[in-house]
């Protein structure tokens, strides 16, 4: 690949928008740049390098202010578009690709592609427990969202601690018992020794559900609620009532997994992620019961 | 004006031409550590002087400066202790502490000369000065105008909300 660099050739810059740049004026970027980089350039420093006889590399500081100022051209013109999208934003992480992609409409153009994205979206979901409700068993979605908006979905998705009906409703749950039930009916919880417990479903018409064949199920209806209880101070916080035991406490773990606990048990969400879970299984995908269960997307249109 | 390579390595010395027209002279080694000076130089041999056209004299200085210092690394002395690779690390980190505006020349000349490893050790040095940026500071550090229009704007700030908390 070949570039021209010479000064007296720049290639022009593009300008379009509503207002001029208040940058434009290379001391003030220059002053910038010392502040935020602490990039400093000392002389004598490069001067006092042994191997060096020359006096061109002292001359590297000034000469090179002046030609990016005369040309007026942007780090895009200088640099290329192979150099920054191969070679620099390759090496960021996701949080400063996604601030690249919002700096101008070229950088955009170059910052929001697939392949910068791809791999950024393969890690961050690896260790995503759940897959945002919206696109559960909608591979038909995924494969037509770009990585860019596919990340952007999937951490909007992970950022949500409010725990709402649709989540409730949508994911698989697991019963786990705490010591304080008794040996009786710790001895009905699977997950004691090791091996999966069991599943309860959750419903939007407030009825909750289990697997044929559960060994604790009892011929009781089994029914669950929101309740809004004022705390000590003074905030109102969202639990769920599941018949009339102690109500549970709503929480999300680092994995996004969800989290239903009171004293003598908690509910906890089966994964849902194939890329999460690896060989091990995953939840089944819960069928939407009515057109009120519909996952929040987001802002997104699909 | 005459570039001076670490002596005592290997005894064909090479031409370079900057875009100035300033001569630098450099042991064959050091030459070699740059792809496109290789393929030259296998191409003309080391008689005639190579003209670089697109890379200034204070720039490939500085190249030079690195390309001898790593090709210095390679050789073993008996006399001298070998280069740790922790020496070498930090002599790269003060080699890329310079203003912004060298580096990107240096960028362009390291592409150009084809050195991969200094390429490398500089989009890293680039790559450290976006990170964590917000969109104005990167605009401001690299001159770069916002051409958005208000509503495309405020479209992607509601879409990019989650990377500025």
């Amino acid at each position: 690949m070949m570039i021209q660099m010479s000064s007296a050739d720049p290639r022009p810059c593009i300008k379009r928008g509503r207002e001029s740049n208040p940058f434009d004026n290379w001391e003030d970027t220059e002053r910038v740049c010392k502040l935020v980089c602490s990039v400093d350039v000392r002389a004598d420093d490069i001067e006092a390098e042994p191997k060096v006889g020359n006096n061109a590399l002292q001359a590297s500081p000034k000469g090179c202010k002046d030609d990016l100022a005369s040309t007026d051209c942007s780090f895009f013109e200088v640099l290329g578009v192979d150099l920054l999208q191969c070679h620099i934003l390759t090496l960021l992480d996701a949080r400063s690709l996604a601030r690249c992609a919002t700096v101008c409409s070229r950088w955009r153009a170059l910052a929001i592609t697939d392949k910068l994205w791809q791999p950024l979206v393969a890690a961050f979901l690896a260790q995503r427990a759940h897959l945002p409700l919206c696109l559960l068993g909608r591979d038909d979605v995924s494969s037509r969202l770009s990585q860019h908006h596919l990340y952007t979905l999937a951490v909007t998705e992970s950022r949500q601690n409010t725990l709402l009906p649709t989540e409730l409703c949508g994911r698989t749950w697991e019963l786990r018992l705490k010591p304080p039930c008794g040996p009786y009916w710790l001895s009905f919880d699977s997950t004691q020794v090791g091996k999966p417990g069991l599943n309860r479903y959750f419903n939007c018409d407030g009825s909750i559900t289990c697997d044929p064949g559960d060994p604790i199920w009892g011929g009781h209806a089994c029914v669950w609620e929101f309740v809004h209880l004022e705390g000590q101070d003074g905030k109102t916080t969202k639990h769920v009532q599941v018949n009339h035991w102690p109500t549970l406490t709503p929480r999300r773990v680092r994995d996004g997994r969800w989290i239903l606990e009171n004293f003598y048990g908690l509910y906890i969400t089966r994964p849902d992620n194939p890329a999460f879970t690896g060989s091990r299984s995953v939840a089944k995908v819960r069928k939407w019961c009515c057109s009120s269960c519909k996952p929040p997307t987001f802002g997104f249109t699909f | 004006m005459h570039f001076q390579g670490s002596p005592n390595m290997a005894e064909k010395r090479v031409k370079l031409i900057s875009s100035d027209n300033d001569e630098f002279e450099v042991d064959e080694a050091v030459a070699f550590e740059s792809e496109t000076l290789r393929n030259m130089i296998q191409d003309t041999g080391t008689n005639v002087p190579i003209s670089i056209p697109n890379v200034s004299s204070d720039i490939l200085a500085k190249v030079l400066e690195y390309c001898s210092y790593h090709a210095e690394t390679m050789e073993t002395h008996d006399d001298k202790p070998p280069i740790t690779d922790a020496q070498i690390r930090e002599w790269d980190a003060d080699f890329v502490d310079v203003h912004p505006a060298t580096l990107y020349s240096l960028i362009l000349a390291a592409n150009y000369l084809n050195i991969k490893n200094l390429l490398d050790l500089i989009c890293q040095a680039v790559a450290n000065n976006i990170r964590g940026k917000t969109a104005v500071e990167i605009r401001k550090i690299l001159h770069i105008q916002d051409d958005f229009t208000y509503e495309e704007e405020m479209e992607i700030r509601r879409e990019t909300k989650w990377a500025f908390d």
